[in-house]
């Protein structure tokens, strides 16, 4: 959708975006917008609204419950050469006892780029502080370069194991800004390969937690069966991770139908039912994940993740039913939605959501059969017209997607270019040191990382 | 845990053995046209046959870390070959390093190739790491990972295949292509 920004004084910026939230609304992103000015963009049940504020002085913090989220954007503003009028408080913690246990950069055995400190008395930790910006990439600035068709390469490179729900934010969000329309089976096979990437991406995850746990068994089955999707993918498109298909205006690549076939996916699941029964009657599993790294309920409502982090905490959000687009307008899959905000609870979250990806994909199998061959696309015509027409219009337009983490947004003007990205896991990486300090020791850390799955690609974009 | 594993093994041996995969595709390797290559000669040593590995990311998108954390699954097996995954750069023979060189990673790279005992081999995986990526932009280009570290053998690919990785692997610790060649073959 394209929605014009909303511009107002910034001494009360914080407390227009509250007023714009009003009534259960989300806070999708604070950025710069393309005219140079701060931006909130909103998501209350009326309708997207871009607050903006002038950027002379400097700007209140904003404070609304729900804006919390905007906290955790301040260095990219910072950047932006914006200053806040609190400076973020140094994490220092005292006391006899007390030690600082720092991890990262380089950490783990095969890990991205990080530098944590972990504030521990013994065993129990006290609190975490996450230091980010060891590789920022400049994604968006890329996308900028490149202009709305190249720039989906770098979309589909902001998060490794993302890459259909950037490619399909960041289409649409082009798609809304030029006035285009994808053609319907160019659509119909988004929602596939976005759902053949969810089952690849929480396949890894679980195997990841099971490792965590100490149960490389169960992982060594779900990798297994990881790395059957992942041949699946590269049988289908070319590419184990999808890169290349997904085109603003439709499709880059018409997928070969003949190798998604229903034996596949269903002997897939067979095996998948089998380890997660088996996972499920493991005591040493269960007592591991129960209770460990669980969100507390005030920043479950300040922070409302999003993804099956949030889902694990009661929130039933999820853009492919609360805000339906392409191909998920005649029927998304089954939600699944957990109240106790604990590693166990992300974990039966990705548990159904694989059940339920492969039941939509097996329903809508008859349908990739049909679906015509060469017409994928816009024609280049209708892509250059599109942004010919709408050069010099300075509204923002929206583009987002439910990813296997969660809502990725995009938001573009063609006025510049102009691309800001906001992916799942740079909501999501603010719930994770209140959920670690409550009531865990260090040795859960893996397993409460592991239940997380998040990127640190998608944050250092 | 004991219990555990036995309930695992029964399950395992049930009819619901999975048909392990022992061997990779012939077409996840690195295909002619894009092969793995020889940057600069690997320096000469010892413990060809038992390399532990440290991975560094210094720009990586993800993908390849996940492509890594699949060489230890049943179907690649990098411990078949003595080959591990280390926590510590003073215990690695060999450094993976994934991404493109981004400027707040150069002193922790040269950090972390510093604290490695000789001889020390370096792969470079992926399309952003040999800095041939289309996606690279000139500000990127500043920072070069050559520059830094010497880079014996690079892996194309984005992200490189998990075979393609074994590839590299043999390739930075000399060990014969004949040998490579009847591996993917299964003798």
């Amino acid at each position: 959708m394209a929605v014009k920004p909303m511009a107002v004084r910034s001494a009360g910026f914080g407390e227009t975006v509250a007023e714009a939230l009003a009534g259960g609304g989300r806070l999708l992103a604070l950025c710069r917008l393309p005219g140079g000015e701060v931006g909130a963009v909103c998501d209350p049940p009326a309708g997207v609204r871009v607050v903006a504020a002038t950027t002379g002085g400097p700007l209140g913090r904003p404070s609304a419950s729900g804006v919390v989220a905007a906290l955790h954007d301040e260095a990219r503003l910072a950047s932006d050469g914006v200053e806040w009028s609190t400076p973020a408080p140094e994490v220092r913690v005292h006391g006899a006892g007390v030690f600082t246990f720092p991890l990262g950069p380089v950490r783990a055995d095969v890990a991205e780029s990080a530098a944590w400190r972990l504030f521990v008395m013994g065993d129990e930790v006290l609190g975490l502080h996450m230091d980010f910006g060891y590789k920022p990439r400049g994604m968006e600035q890329m996308m900028e370069e490149a202009g709305a068709e190249a720039g989906i390469l770098a979309a589909e490179r902001v998060t490794g194991t993302s890459v259909v729900a950037h490619a399909i934010a960041y289409a649409q969000a082009w798609e809304t800004a030029l006035g285009l329309v994808p053609p319907a089976p160019a659509v119909a096979w988004r929602g596939m390969l976005a759902e053949l990437e969810r089952l690849h991406s929480h396949l890894g995850d679980l195997a990841a937690l099971a490792a965590s746990t100490g149960l490389p068994v169960a992982a060594a089955e779900l990798l297994l069966l990881k790395e059957q999707m992942l041949r699946l993918n590269q049988d289908l498109t070319g590419h184990r991770y999808l890169r290349g298909v997904v085109g603003v205006g439709g499709l880059r690549r018409q997928p070969d139908a003949r190798a998604l076939t229903a034996a596949r996916l269903t002997g897939m699941l067979a095996t998948y039912r089998a380890v997660i029964s088996e996972l499920d009657g493991s005591t040493s599993f269960l007592d591991r994940l129960h209770g460990a790294g669980r969100i507390p309920p005030a920043w479950v409502e300040a922070i409302q993740p999003v993804g099956p982090v949030g889902r694990a905490a009661g929130l039933p959000y999820d853009v492919r039913t609360d805000r339906p687009y392409g191909p998920y307008l005649d029927g998304a899959p089954a939600p699944a939605l957990e109240a106790d905000a604990d590693a166990w609870a992300r974990y039966r979250i990705r548990v159904a959501e694989v059940e339920a990806s492969v039941a939509w994909l097996l329903a809508r199998l008859p349908q990739s059969r049909a679906l015509p061959q060469g017409a994928e696309r816009c024609s280049l015509a209708d892509l250059r017209r599109g942004a010919a027409q709408n050069a010099g219009e300075p509204a923002v337009a929206l583009g987002r997607a439910e990813g296997p983490r969660g809502e990725v947004c995009y938001l573009v003007s063609p006025d510049g270019p102009w691309v800001r990205v906001r992916p799942a896991s740079a909501v999501n990486w603010a719930v994770l040191p209140p959920a670690v300090a409550e009531n865990n020791v260090l040795q859960d850390q893996p397993i409460i990382d592991a239940s997380f799955g998040l990127s640190v690609a998608a944050m250092d974009r | 845990m004991a219990i555990v594993y036995r309930r695992w093994w029964r399950g395992l041996r049930g009819s619901r053995t999975t048909q392990f995969p022992w061997r990779p595709a012939p077409e996840l390797f690195p295909p002619a046209s894009r092969p793995v290559e020889v940057l600069e000669a690997p320096p000469r040593g010892p413990l060809t046959r038992s390399l532990a590995i440290r991975q560094i990311d210094v720009g990586s998108c993800g993908a390849p870390e996940a492509e890594l954390a699949l060489l230890s699954s049943p179907t690649y097996d990098i411990s078949r070959f003595g080959y591990s995954f280390t926590p510590s750069p003073r215990h690695a023979d060999l450094l993976l390093v994934t991404g493109g060189l981004q400027p707040a990673m150069v002193p922790v790279l040269r950090q972390t190739y510093e604290a490695m005992p000789a001889p020390c081999r370096v792969v470079a995986l992926g399309c952003c790491a040999a800095a041939d990526c289309p996606l690279r932009s000139a500000a990127d280009a500043t920072a070069e990972l050559r520059k830094v570290v010497p880079v014996h053998v690079w892996v194309p690919g984005c992200p490189p295949s998990p075979a393609a990785i074994i590839a590299g692997l043999f390739a930075a610790v000399g060990r014969d292509a004949p040998g490579l060649a009847d591996w993917v073959k299964g003798r």
